[in-house]
């Protein structure tokens, strides 16, 4: 132990028989990725930053939302508005000024997301989608990071343990054993939708954060192998065991296909929203109908032909609410951020408007249209 | 009337079947118990959910005694 008063802090777990200061040491030099500083990411990040867990990572790309606080209670009604890694951090580096806080304040993508992984020793699940969850699965494995995954449901939780190296020798079952395939978009409700009990995440997070604490000690038994569900309404917890090697079929062999996985779509119904240039087109002379440009602001070809807004792919969510007409038409370079665009805003506004993506993007569009001018 | 025995159903899946824990009548293996709940509950077909007999998740058809508690767990997506 560094000083007297960091042994002061950890006193009470450490003269727990079987923890002891090596115990303690081992989660003073540890470092934990929490994915989402939402339901589950709150308790996580409390818990592991008062255990004195030695550096701590927090990504998410959302603000806090009053919405958000009836169960993320790391938050209070000051910080709505603001961004949630930067609120975190700034109340838990009160409650332990000793653990490094590292903000992320983005979106995890397949692009960034196996340079972070490789900064941490453990990752944990604390996100509320189901794309976010395959793409972290995958690259712990490539990454052979182990992971803690939780997951909610309206009064229902579950929490195991994935991907422990064991003696060096193969690593222990991951997501993919128990569910290999994504569930289409809309065939599994969310919290927004479905709702969720404020307490829920809470107690499901303790367990995750307790789980993570066990596995950097080597104390007790972690979750491996086994599926631990919980429900609020009974009480009634069980833990399930599994077998291993279920994964293989969808899972990237290396991190080139990692690169080249499509997490957010592949539970997307792609032909629900795509229209082809001609039907592009056609809706230019529509009544009511938006064009939105959702490409970064310095990104060329220009697009002069036709009127349009740009809002990049990254502010759309915040800026959502303003849109009020009728029909949305999406663009981007290529099709592939027009669709993910379509996607979130079927999900914000439901059956409310008709919205579409162009596909092949601009560049294509602008290609059919300069061989019929010539 | 035939032996009746109880499956566990976990998550969204309860809104398909109208509760969590529902009473069919006896089956001999799982491959049997998902064509009962399949005719019962044809909305189950297009769920992604596993099938564990004594807290065990299976993979294959597996033979189901009448001591058998047997569970259907879904994905969940909040956090």
């Amino acid at each position: 132990m560094k000083n007297k008063s960091s042994y002061e802090r950890y006193q009470r777990q450490i003269i727990l028989k079987g923890f002891g200061e090596a115990a303690q040491n081992a989660l003073l030099q540890a470092k934990v990725l929490v994915i989402g500083a939402g339901g589950l990411g709150c308790p996580v990040l409390q818990y592991l930053t008062a255990a004195g867990i030695g550096c701590i990572g927090i990504v998410d790309d959302d603000v806090v939302s009053l919405s958000n606080l009836h169960r993320q209670v790391l938050f209070d009604t000051t910080d709505i508005g603001k961004p949630k890694v930067s609120a975190a951090a700034a109340k838990l580096s009160l409650m332990n000024p000793d653990t490094e806080l590292r903000e992320y304040q983005i979106r995890l993508t397949n692009s960034n997301c196996l340079d972070i992984f490789n900064e941490y020793d453990v990752v944990v699940d604390c996100t509320d989608n189901f794309s976010s969850r395959y793409m972290i699965n995958d690259a712990c494995v490539l990454k052979n990071k182990p992971f803690v995954y939780a997951a909610v449901s309206m009064f229902e939780g579950q929490v195991a343990v994935f991907n422990v190296s064991k003696d060096g020798k193969q690593n222990s079952g991951n997501y993919r054993d128990l569910f290999p395939v994504q569930p289409e978009q809309g065939e599994v409700l969310n919290c927004a939708e479905a709702g969720v009990l404020g307490v829920l995440p809470g107690i499901i997070g303790n367990i995750q954060a307790s789980e993570v604490i066990k596995l950097i000690t080597g104390t007790g038994d972690p979750l491996i192998n086994q599926l631990f569900t919980y429900n609020t309404n009974d009480n009634r917890s069980f833990i399930f065991t599994y077998n291993q090697n279920q994964s293989a079929s969808k899972m990237p062999l290396n991190e080139q296909e990692f690169h080249e996985m499509m997490y957010d779509l592949e539970c997307v119904n792609n032909q629900q929203f795509e229209m082809d240039s001609e039907h592009f087109d056609a809706m230019l002379i529509q009544k009511n109908t938006l064009f939105i440009d959702v490409r970064e602001l310095h990104e060329l070809p220009a697009v002069t032909e036709f009127e349009n807004v740009k809002i990049p792919l990254s502010e759309l969510k915040q800026q959502m609410n303003a849109l009020k007409e009728e029909q949305i038409v999406f663009f981007c370079q290529s099709g592939v951020r027009s669709l993910k665009a379509a996607s979130m805003a079927a999900e914000h506004f439901g059956l409310g408007k008709r919205i579409y993506s162009l596909q092949g993007g601009i560049v294509s569009w602008k290609k059919i249209h300069e061989k019929q001018m010539s | 009337m035939n032996k009746q025995m109880n499956i566990m159903v976990f998550g969204q899946l309860e809104d398909i079947t109208g509760a969590a824990i529902i009473s069919i009548d006896q089956v001999t293996d799982t491959e049997q118990l998902l064509n009962v709940l399949f005719i019962r509950f044809p909305q189950l077909k297009e769920k992604k959910m596993l099938i564990a007999v004594d807290q065990k998740i299976i993979y294959e058809n597996t033979v189901i005694n009448n001591q058998s508690t047997v569970a259907l767990l879904p994905p969940f997506s909040g956090g």
